[in-house]
């Protein structure tokens, strides 16, 4: 088959299936192409040996060896508390949950952050077609606001304590007090301390899912385009088979067996999202293979890993972007949901699992889950609002004349 | 053509099969709620848990080993010979049967209202982009996505089931089927069900839209002099229908078994959805096959559909030439 | 939800639940010591029979929900709240216990006692199988006990087997009379659940499915379970107050008034069985969201419904609804896991009470059960005749509750490897004791005690994990063990030893029956080698003897002694934090009249309840 021409899928709605202007100018611009062409020969196993240790790549490098140093200090301290940790008990309590949370922000530090840090003009560029969008900035500002609270205002609030005979108090404006000025939960607990905590949580599932998901996808959806053949063939099919599967009973059965543990929920959202995504990006990859500049490359003699790793992930980094972007609030909703069938881990606050609490008095005390849920709504809706604006922004293709 | 017709049925089946081995790999994982309570309960009263234990499985026909009992019942798929439900002591074909309807009723209004607001949304939004309209008609799409839907299907029915007495709090299957009384159950389930699907239509209008926007033979409409709204509906609009056809099946069947079943537990409708998954739970095999062989067939089917719908609109795929 | 909460409690357990009322019954709701001032509210409210004048009028409908489908619809088969509901509006069964534990009659007119070895029951006349089965006489009983209970094999898969493990015989002296003979003698066998509450199938309908079986049909006694004829109930005749109309599956159960019932205006309470049932229709609806249920009962859409603990005050405020708080022998509790697998302290006696002192069992019941619950000292609640006051040790209520004082008994009983270090308990490891705490999830009461629970024992020092699972989830990884030939069981040996798959150590949230009216099936919980001592109990005191002594007493005054005995060493041993008793909620239209006052028994005459007007539509 040929280029996107089996795309089922709804990444039609991401890429369209015209291959049009986007030049090798590639706008991520992370990677100066190594194989501009001179007709000297180049000496692949030296660039490919020495993995081009610039000294952005050493400093990414180093920071993941400290923090993986760190993490493996913490495991070994913890590891004299607890000795057996059997397979059957995946015992990874909510600090694991942090650790990865940690991994996937330094992960998107070295991803988004530094690359277009390091590309002024580009970033500019950028924030000039986001910046059309209003209601997008807007979300941003939201998104940042609700990211540093959930960071910091933990640390501020503390953890919500439950007061067992407080009971139900309305929040201000509804008889309650400062106080409490989004009232209280049945046992007494702060909805505001509740909100504030369920912010990082929420958070956290979000970010650390998309960011195993998106991995998951990228890496089966670069091999599969750029690859091609046996491989691209084998790896559709299992795409296939990972959406047509009934993800969101398999999600709720395997909750159902192996508990509502966060970070089990985590991995197994996750692992059951990844399908559209590795279409979209192998559709993605598939145009970009059929370029010049690839095509140099190859010609030039470099190897499928190198051309996957420098050029071709590098030039569909814009639709990963926007799909991370956009999954995201899915599954910050999907634990909610999970939440709701009473499967959430009643050691953590989330929104989700604060609203699905909520519910059952909503008639009685419809504060305890609409204020929360009000956070969260807002929350996805700026996520979605972003999403958008940013494929139309990062994809050249979507340039729009505006009729007038 | 036609070899590839066949290679993608062959894999359809293949598919299939995996899937339900997959799924009656976790069922026979999986504690039998059932028999788990009654061997507790048992096993309390000074009784013996295992002997009670087997009585329950003998009861299913789950005795044999977990090989006999998959062949038993990959047998029975693959002839269409699905069994009677455990739970409900009837055939799994007439359980199903029932079910549809009352998903049906619900499924398919959403996604009719769901395809035409978000289509219309998703034009507009294309071509009046970043106007104040244009947030305001986003954000009716993106609201649906964005709220809990449990949460907000609960509330729909305390405001104006129980507050405002404007609508039944709960489904009731026994008004007549042909009525406006109907209706008025059909309201708030509809109301979700739409809400939440009116994002991935829009969005796919929109994408749609903007890539046609700009396309040669648009600017040749203009030219010609027709009016805005003609561009839009017939050269803008019905280019983007043809693939959005095919892609309905895959959406209802997503619906269905996502939010269908949040939506069927809140109103107490008897669907598929729902009635899938208490059979997951209840580990009532033979309907849970039966249940995730029907959607993963059809998905798998519409897939299929899908890309030969493109070959045939686009001349410049070609399935014989092999891989890349 | 799909959860497994109470819906799932079979016939046997809901039958011996509530068989407890014997003495003290009344004094347990004029007591006024009692914090719940809550559960009184509501049930002022025309619970008292003969307080609401009116004819009893025949309403069109009675319209109740539950959460979840019925699994089975055969007697036989029945394991669960919800089949049980069904088959109990075709089939009345033998006989039931009344608010004083006494002998109702239903299908048995009455019964005759011959010694406590052997009881004659007598049939009404009136009994009439459905289709042209004819008469139910003592031939169906006698011919059930032979080819059902007695068969070789459990070829009908009768769960109820083991009920009749003391019955010798069953013979029939008339038609109407039959005599079942004990093994041993047995003063309480009426009100065990052998005979008490149980339905059959005509001999005429079994016999042929019987004989199937015995030539060498191993799927007959299925087939007959699974038949139109049994899951229709067209063989109920006139044994039930209504007969079987449709099912629509996940959906609802209708059934219309049987204009045959046989108890009609008859003894005992003619009056108010005059015209019994007074609904036409009888619908069961299946609505598995709470909210949903509950928005139902409070626009009018539900005659009735059961109400969840925490929300029964907004209930009892509402002047349309009744809300009925019955009080049931089944005591919550938080298990301490003494196996391998378990935290090794907590095999220390002093370890488990200085945990359970530092509870506060009333802040339980009055904060998160509303006053819905009694705080509970032992495996008895304290209306229970074979419960005595002074032999209790109490802990977690009052003065007992006291957690500076729990913290030197810790400190006292834990080796020198453990100390504190500020708030924190350190181990040997010097890192905080860490215990994870299990529990079903389904409702909030559940979680809502769960994070109490962690918190108290925060007060201590103690660092909990908890970890909620659905009920059957939590059995199979907590509390099942694997023996020698490779069952999955409940107690499979030295607790050394045996373990279940995960490791835990404390489970809340599991209510067990205390069998009030025979204690004695208390032993497999709490002897070293029961069947139920998952959580590897090993008592000091030698309580297998002291049960069987106990169980063998032939006089009520030594069995009271003996079980009193019991019951104070185990408040005082603490191998499981007792918790709670907590009540079953009941919420009906205001309209509907009671016929019974309230007590464990509550509903044996549901089937008299009236309404002063049409409740729907």
């Amino acid at each position: 088959m040929t280029r996107n021409g089996t795309e089922t899928d709804r990444s039609r709605e991401f890429d369209g299936d015209s291959v049009s202007e986007s030049g090798s100018d590639s706008p991520s611009g992370a990677a100066p192409d190594p194989a501009t062409p001179t007709f000297d020969t180049v000496d692949w196993t030296e660039y490919e040996g020495s993995r081009r240790l610039t000294r952005r790549n050493l400093a990414a490098v180093c920071s993941l060896c400290l923090y993986a140093a760190l993490w493996a200090s913490d495991r070994v301290v913890r590891s004299s508390h607890e000795p057996l940790l059997g397979l059957s008990r995946l015992d990874l309590t909510p600090t694991n949950v942090d650790w990865l949370f940690g991994l996937t922000l330094l992960a998107g530090f070295w991803a988004v952050v530094v690359p277009l840090w390091a590309n002024p003009r580009l970033t500019r560029y950028y924030w000039r077609r986001i910046g059309r969008n209003r209601v997008a900035v807007a979300s941003l500002a939201f998104l940042a606001a609700v990211f540093v609270v959930g960071l910091v205002g933990p640390f501020v609030l503390g953890y919500p304590q439950a007061r067992w005979d407080l009971g139900h108090v309305p929040p201000v404006g509804f008889g309650g007090s400062w106080a409490h000025p989004f009232g209280t939960t049945r046992n007494g607990e702060d909805v505001l301390a509740i909100t504030v905590v369920g912010m990082r949580v929420s958070m956290q599932v979000g970010l650390v899912a998309t960011a195993i998901s998106i991995g998951l996808s990228t890496v089966v959806g670069t091999t599969a385009a750029f690859v091609g053949g046996r491989v691209d063939d084998v790896l559709m099919r299992v795409v296939d088979l990972v959406m047509t599967f009934p993800s969101f009973f398999l999600v709720l059965f395997l909750v159902y067996v192996y508990g509502g543990n966060l970070f089990v929920l985590i991995l197994i959202l996750a692992v059951t999202t990844w399908g559209g995504q590795a279409r979209l990006i192998r559709s993605e990859a598939l145009q970009r293979s059929t370029e010049t500049y690839i095509t140099a490359a190859e010609a030039a003699g470099a190897s499928r890993w190198f051309v996957i790793r420098r050029h071709v992930v590098p030039n569909v980094s814009n639709t990963i972007i926007t799909a991370a972007t956009l999954s995201i609030p899915v599954l910050i909703l999907y634990e909610a949901v999970v939440a709701f069938l009473s499967f959430g881990d009643p050691g953590v606050w989330s929104w989700g699992r604060i609203i699905a609490d909520g519910q059952t008095e909503l008639a009685t005390a419809w504060w305890v889950s609409t204020i929360p849920g009000i956070f969260l709504f807002l929350t996805v809706l700026a996520f979605n609002f972003l999403g958008d604006a940013l494929r139309d922004a990062l994809d050249p293709r979507h340039e729009v004349n505006r009729p007038r | 053509m036609a070899r590839y017709v066949c290679w993608r049925l062959l894999w359809a089946v293949v598919a299939t099969c995996f899937v339900l081995t997959v799924t009656f790999g976790i069922l026979s994982a999986s504690p039998n709620p059932e028999a788990s309570q009654a061997a507790w309960e048992a096993a309390q009263s000074g009784g013996d848990p295992t002997e009670t234990r087997e009585i329950l499985e003998q009861r299913r026909g789950e005795t044999g080993s977990i090989a006999e009992q998959y062949v038993d019942y990959m047998v029975s798929m693959a002839t269409f010979d699905w069994g009677e439900s455990f739970t409900y002591n009837e055939p799994v074909t007439t359980v199903i049967a029932d079910a549809w309807v009352y998903s049906a009723i619900t499924v398919i209004p959403a996604t009719v209202l769901a395809v035409v607001l978000g289509f219309a949304i998703g034009l507009y939004s294309a071509t009046h982009q970043y106007t104040k309209t244009d947030y305001a008609a986003t954000f009716v799409a993106f609201f649906g996505i964005s709220i809990p839907n449990f949460w907000f299907a609960i509330v729909l029915v305390l405001v104006f089931g129980e507050l405002l007495g404007l609508t039944p709090i709960s489904y009731d299957s026994e008004v007549p089927f042909w009525s406006l009384a109907h209706l008025s159950y059909l309201v708030l389930p509809i109301t979700v069900l739409a809400t939440s699907a009116i994002a991935s239509e829009m969005r796919y209008a929109r994408a749609e839209a903007l890539e046609y926007v700009g396309a040669a033979w648009i600017k040749t409409a203009r030219a010609k002099g027709i009016s805005e709204l003609q561009v839009t509906v017939r050269h803008v609009f019905r280019p983007a229908l043809v693939p959005l056809i095919t892609i309905l099946i895959a959406d209802v069947v997503g619906i269905i078994f996502a939010t269908a079943y949040i939506v069927e537990v809140i109103f107490g409708i008897p669907g598929l959805g729902y009635v899938s998954y208490q059979a997951l739970v209840r580990m009532d095999t033979p309907l849970v096959l039966a249940t995730t062989l029907i959607p993963v067939f059809l998905t798998i089917v519409a897939n299929l559909c899908q890309d030969v719908a493109y070959t045939m609109l686009d001349p410049r795929i070609d399935y014989e030439g092999g891989s890349r | 939800m799909p959860s497994v909460g109470p819906s799932h409690l079979s016939r046997r357990t809901i039958l011996a639940a509530t068989s407890g009322g014997i003495a003290g019954i009344a004094g347990c709701f004029t007591d006024d010591d009692s914090s719940g001032d809550g559960d009184e509210d509501g049930s002022d409210n025309g619970t008292e029979p003969g307080e609401v004048d009116g004819d009893r009028a025949i309403r069109s409908e009675w319209i109740q929900a539950v959460p979840s489908e019925a699994s089975n619809l055969s007697p036989y088969w029945v394991s669960d709240y919800a089949s049980s509901l069904r088959i109990g509006l075709h089939l009345d069964g033998t006989y039931t216990l009344d608010e004083n534990g006494d002998f109702y009659s239903l299908w048995v007119d009455d019964y005759e006692n011959r010694g406590d070895e052997a009881y004659a029951f007598t049939l009404r006349d009136t009994l009439e199988w459905g289709r042209d089965y004819g008469a139910m006489t003592a031939d169906d009983w006698v011919w059930f006990y032979h080819n059902v209970i007695d068969a070789e094999e459990n070829w009908i898969g009768y769960l109820g087997r083991t009920d009749w493990s003391s019955v010798e015989s069953v013979e029939a002296e008339d038609r109407r009379t039959f005599v079942v003979e004990l093994e041993e003698p047995d003063p309480l066998f009426v009100k065990r659940p052998a005979m008490w509450g149980t339905s059959i199938l005509p001999r005429a309908l079994t016999e042929p499915y019987y004989e199937d079986w015995q030539d060498g049909d191993e799927s007959a006694g299925e087939a007959l379970n699974v038949s139109d004829e049994v899951v229709e109930f067209q063989y109920a005749g006139n044994l039930g107050p209504y007969g079987f109309e449709r099912r629509e599956i996940e959906d609802r159960y209708v059934a219309t008034r049987n204009d045959d019932y046989y108890r009609r205006g008859t003894e005992p309470d003619a009056d108010d069985w005059a015209d019994a049932p007074y609904f036409e229709r009888y619908v069961i609806r299946i609505l598995p969201t709470q909210s949903t249920r509950l928005a139902e009962l409070r626009s009018g859409g539900l005659t009735y419904t059961e109400l969840p603990a925490d929300q029964t005050q907004s209930f009892a405020d509402d002047d349309g609804i009744t809300v009925v708080s019955v009080p049931t022998p089944y005591n919550r509790i938080v298990v301490y896991n003494q196996r391998a697998n378990g935290w090794e302290p907590l095999r220390n006696r002093g370890v488990r009470q200085a945990l359970s002192m530092a509870i506060d069992k009333t802040t339980v019941v009055d904060d998160i059960f509303d006053g819905n619950a009694k705080v509970a000292h032992t495996f008895q609640p304290t209306y229970s005749e074979f419960y005595d006051d002074s032999r209790v040790t109490p802990f977690g209520e009052g003065e007992s509750y006291d957690p500076g004082q729990a913290r030197s008994l810790l400190t006292e009983e834990l080796s020198s490897e453990y100390g504190y270090d500020g708030d924190a308990l350190l181990g040997p490891d010097g890192e905080q004791v860490q215990l994870d705490l299990v529990y079903q999830t389904g409702e909030t009461v559940y979680e809502d005690t769960g994070r109490y629970i962690a918190d108290a024992l925060g007060e201590l020092g103690i660092a909990v994990d908890q970890r909620a699972t659905p009920a059957d989830v939590l059995f199979q990884r907590y509390a099942q063990q694997e023996d020698d030939s490779g069952n999955a069981v409940y107690n499979a040996g030295d607790r050394d030893e045996y373990t279940s798959s995960d490791d835990w150590d404390l489970m809340w949230s599991i209510s067990l029956n205390t069998y009030p009216n025979s204690p004695g099936s208390n032993a497999p919980v709490f002897t070293e080698t029961g069947s139920f001592n998952f959580f590897g109990y090993v008592p000091e005191d030698d309580l297998e003897e002291l049960f069987s002594d106990a169980i063998a007493a032939n006089d009520l005054e030594t069995q009271r002694e003996s079980f009193a005995e019991i019951f104070g060493i185990l408040s005082r041993d603490q191998p499981l934090n007792f918790m709670v008793f907590d009540n079953r909620i009941h919420g009906y239209r205001q309209e509907v009249v009671h016929t019974e006052s309230i007590s464990p028994s509550w509903g044996y005459k549901d089937q008299t309840f009236w309404a002063t007007e049409e409740l729907h539509e």
